[in-house]
């Protein structure tokens, strides 16, 4: 979910997607997955992971499956899905402009 | 507030936060501080924190923003949902209690992972407090708009009257400061969102501006609002009930002006009521700084006259000895401007020798004769119907009533 409409979306929630595109997973596991993925750059706090999927639930980017006692599983819908690839582009985007400046020397990487 | 070095023998030490509870960085570095000397938050009600003694600890509380509210009517409750409670306790993180619109959480582990690591996602739930409230302030604004029409349409010395001038001026205060706050929360909420949105975090130790105004603040409105809800309360149990009424069988005082009494003249025979019930007969008598002696007379009598007729009808009184003569002006005024708007007003033409400095006759909505007189500082308002044939015209007894108070 953007921030606002046509907004793009925060790191957190980039990689709360991510992780669901996978595979269901409940909340920890996806906090759990990030961190293994980023390589402990990205630690999702527990707050910050809760909002996310409570407003992705919400704008239907991620349904949940299951309920088991203190476990809630989600999984990525075609609109998460949708939302996702969005993201990706833009910030391929964002990659391939910022490489056209190194290439023209003025930015160092 | 209790203070005392030695706190390991009490339950619970209350205190009073120093600052609003919107102010997230406020709140966090208080009761961090407060960990640190061994008070520990357990739960925050109207407006006071109870903590329990124990040892001195690094301790962090961050606040998370409750974005369905945290009313007892609110979505579960008004506690936090379940899974984040779950996922908080998966790591470090406790929930405590919350205080207005925010739930507290407290770790005691310095290597848990922050409560909240996006400060965009925070700026979302701030974003969703602020519509709340927003949205709590309307009714409150609608319902002091329509007070504020009541009151013109009434007249507002009319309105203040009949509450009374303490009662009124206390509402205006308390009113007025609840809109106030509302407006710095939502100021003070759109700067902390701001200051997220640019991906600043927040510092957990700043804030706390004005800590001694805050408290300060706080407990005055409190007794504020107890002594309006006393006054409220009792002002609306009395008129209730009608205590605020003296039956006229009972009045052994005297009123200045004339009565149906006066009316009937000095040949009458002892009179009886011809409707029953302290509505139709009563007097009732207050003070008010706005006028010193206010009195509300109604009375339904048949008085025999020397000639076999009957005085039978209804006269009802307003009247008022205000404090200087402008606010009399203006009383009168308001009660004209008032029925002026009232169907079936008709305006009637009269005469008086009495001296008199207003006087304004008309026919009121149930075509009942009624006027208004002031001179100096006093003013009344008099409506008057008989039935049978021995009435009074309307000269006859305005010009008795102006003469009483002339």
């Amino acid at each position: 979910m953007p921030r606002r409409s046509m907004e793009s979306l925060t790191e957190s929630m980039f990689y709360v997607l991510l992780a669901l595109r996978a595979g269901p997973l409940c909340g920890a596991d996806i906090a759990d997955e990030t961190e293994r993925r980023t390589a402990g750059r990205v630690k999702i706090g527990p707050a910050t992971l809760y909002t996310v999927l409570a407003k992705f639930e919400k704008e239907r980017y991620i349904r949940e499956t299951a309920v088991d006692g203190r476990r809630r599983t989600y999984e990525i819908t075609k609109k998460g899905e949708d939302a996702l690839a969005a993201e990706i582009v833009r910030l391929r985007q964002c990659v391939s402009d910022a490489e056209q400046e190194a290439r023209h020397g003025e930015i160092e990487e | 507030m209790a203070k005392s070095k030695n706190n390991s023998n009490r339950k619970y030490i209350f205190r009073l936060p120093p600052c609003p509870d919107y102010d997230v960085e406020g709140t966090e570095s208080w009761l961090a501080e407060m960990a640190g000397k061994g008070l520990h938050l357990r739960t925050i009600s109207f407006g006071v924190a109870a903590f329990a003694p124990g040892e001195p600890k690094s301790v962090r509380y961050r606040l998370m923003p409750a974005e369905n509210g945290t009313s007892l009517f609110s979505e579960n409750g008004g506690e936090p949902d379940r899974e984040a409670v779950v996922l908080g306790e998966k790591y470090g993180w406790r929930y405590v209690t919350k205080r207005g619109n925010f739930f507290i959480f407290r770790t005691e582990s310095p290597g848990a992972r922050e409560l909240h690591t996006d400060p965009g996602v925070l700026a979302l739930q701030i974003r969703a407090v602020q519509r709340r409230q927003f949205s709590a302030a309307v009714p409150i604004l609608f319902g002091a708009a329509v007070a504020l029409w009541g009151a013109l349409r009434s007249g507002i010395l009319l309105t203040v009257l009949a509450i009374g001038t303490g009662l009124f001026l206390l509402s205006v205060v308390l009113l007025v400061s609840t809109l106030a706050l509302t407006v710095h929360e939502l100021l003070f909420l759109g700067r902390l969102k701001k200051r997220l949105r640019l991906g600043e975090s927040l510092s957990h130790t700043g804030g706390r501006r004005h800590p001694a105004l805050h408290r300060a603040g706080t407990v005055s409105l409190a007794v504020l609002f107890a002594v309006w809800l006393v006054a409220l309360s009792r002002g609306w149990m009395l008129s209730a009930a009608d205590e605020d009424k003296t039956p006229l069988a009972a009045y052994t005082g005297t009123v200045p002006f004339a009565t149906m009494r006066d009316f009937a003249g000095p040949d009458t025979g002892p009179s009886e009521e011809t409707m029953k019930g302290i509505a139709f007969n009563h007097v009732r008598e207050w003070s008010d700084p706005l006028a010193p002696v206010n009195i509300d007379w109604t009375e339904h009598r048949r008085f025999p006259l020397a000639d076999g007729t009957a005085l039978d009808g209804g006269y009802t009184v307003f009247y008022h000895e205000a404090a200087n003569e402008w606010i009399a002006e203006e009383l009168a005024a308001e009660y004209l401007r008032h029925d002026r708007q009232e169907k079936n007003f008709e305006p009637a033409e009269l005469t008086l020798s009495a001296k008199i400095d207003f006087c304004a006759a008309y026919y009121n909505e149930v075509h009942f004769p009624t006027v208004i007189l002031r001179r100096g500082n006093t003013v009344l308002r008099a409506s008057f119907y008989t039935v049978g044939e021995s009435g009074r015209s309307f000269t006859e007894w305005v010009e008795r009533l102006a003469e009483s108070i002339a």
